[in-house]
């Protein structure tokens, strides 16, 4: 079981983020966009932490978060956006799906893996 | 048709794409960066393909697209190797990069701002640009450290009176950080 879902469409983030993170002894399963993620998570119940890019094909990853607030009823998942917007408007969306936390890229590992390990304690 | 955006507002266009090429083209801090204003327009070699951003408001399109060629130094540069990755798909983040860095700085002034996810197109559609009737319109020459080559064509298409007057600073933007809500 994992413990963290990453969500990019971007073989280039998914692989930096997800070896970063296995590197630092943590379990982590990847998906290509949204509608992935979705599957994922619905496929692995263990998963605790969600770390999704924002402008993907297919589901984008703020839809792909009220989707598992709303249809998927998972309240328990710590959501959090890693991607290049920065937009007040497009956080408040994401602060009204239950995203927990914004990281604007690029991602700098050292400095978030202190608040991903408390995020899935 | 009228100018719908004035010289101050393509002047710093055109600075928020520099300041975003130098933030994010680059692999290594140490790199050096030379952006040049190109007159060789919509100059398509084959075996080229183009990668396409849009940055879009109520009243404007801008269109970022980088010509990337299958060269080895490019290659060599984004790719660094890892095993089964293209150019495309490597660089296409890297681009992803620098156009998320000029939307952060256009947001100040046009807070309802979407981005695309990049396209990869034929090079042949660098000839249909000009329909697209653009209000601005420059092409840059990119070298990194003098051996890596790449072309970006900035397109702005407006439908009503647009003007870039307030970009956001670097000072104003953080990055890597966790933020918490």
């Amino acid at each position: 079981m994992a413990q963290i879902l990453v969500v990019d469409d971007s073989s280039t983030v998914r692989d930096e983020v997800a070896g970063f993170l296995k590197g630092s002894g943590l379990e982590v399963v990847t998906a290509v966009d949204g509608r992935d993620g979705l599957a994922k998570l619905k496929a692995d119940p263990g998963i605790k932490l969600v770390i999704a890019d924002v402008n993907m094909p297919n589901m984008d990853g703020l839809t792909m978060v009220e989707k598992i607030r709303s249809e998927l009823g998972n309240q328990r998942v710590n959501l959090v956006m890693l991607t290049t917007e920065s937009s007040p408007n497009m956080k408040e969306r994401g602060k009204a799906a239950g995203v927990k936390g914004w990281i604007v890229k690029p991602f700098k590992g050292a400095a978030v893996l202190e608040g991903f390990k408390k995020l899935v304690a | 048709m009228a100018d719908l955006i004035s010289e101050h507002g393509r002047q710093n266009l055109a600075r928020a794409f520099e300041r975003a090429a130098r933030e994010t083209l680059i692999v290594d801090v140490n790199d050096q960066i030379s952006i040049q204003d190109s007159e060789m327009l919509f100059h398509a070699d084959p075996g080229q393909a183009i990668l396409l951003i849009t940055i879009s408001s109520f009243t404007f399109r801008l269109l970022t697209i980088f010509q990337i060629a299958e060269a080895p130094a490019l290659s060599a540069y984004y790719v660094r190797g890892a095993a089964g990755r293209s150019l495309q798909e490597a660089f296409a983040e890297v681009a992803n990069m620098c156009c998320g860095a000029i939307n952060r700085q256009l947001a100040l002034t046009w807070p309802h701002l979407a981005m695309s996810i990049p396209q990869i197109l034929d090079t042949r559609c660098l000839a249909f640009v000009n329909d697209l009737r653009p209000q601005y319109l420059s092409q840059y020459a990119l070298s990194i450290n003098e051996a890596v080559k790449l072309r970006a064509t900035l397109c702005l298409c407006c439908s009503a009176p647009v003007e870039f007057a307030a970009l956001a600073s670097e000072a104003q933007e953080s990055s890597g950080e966790l933020e918490l809500f």
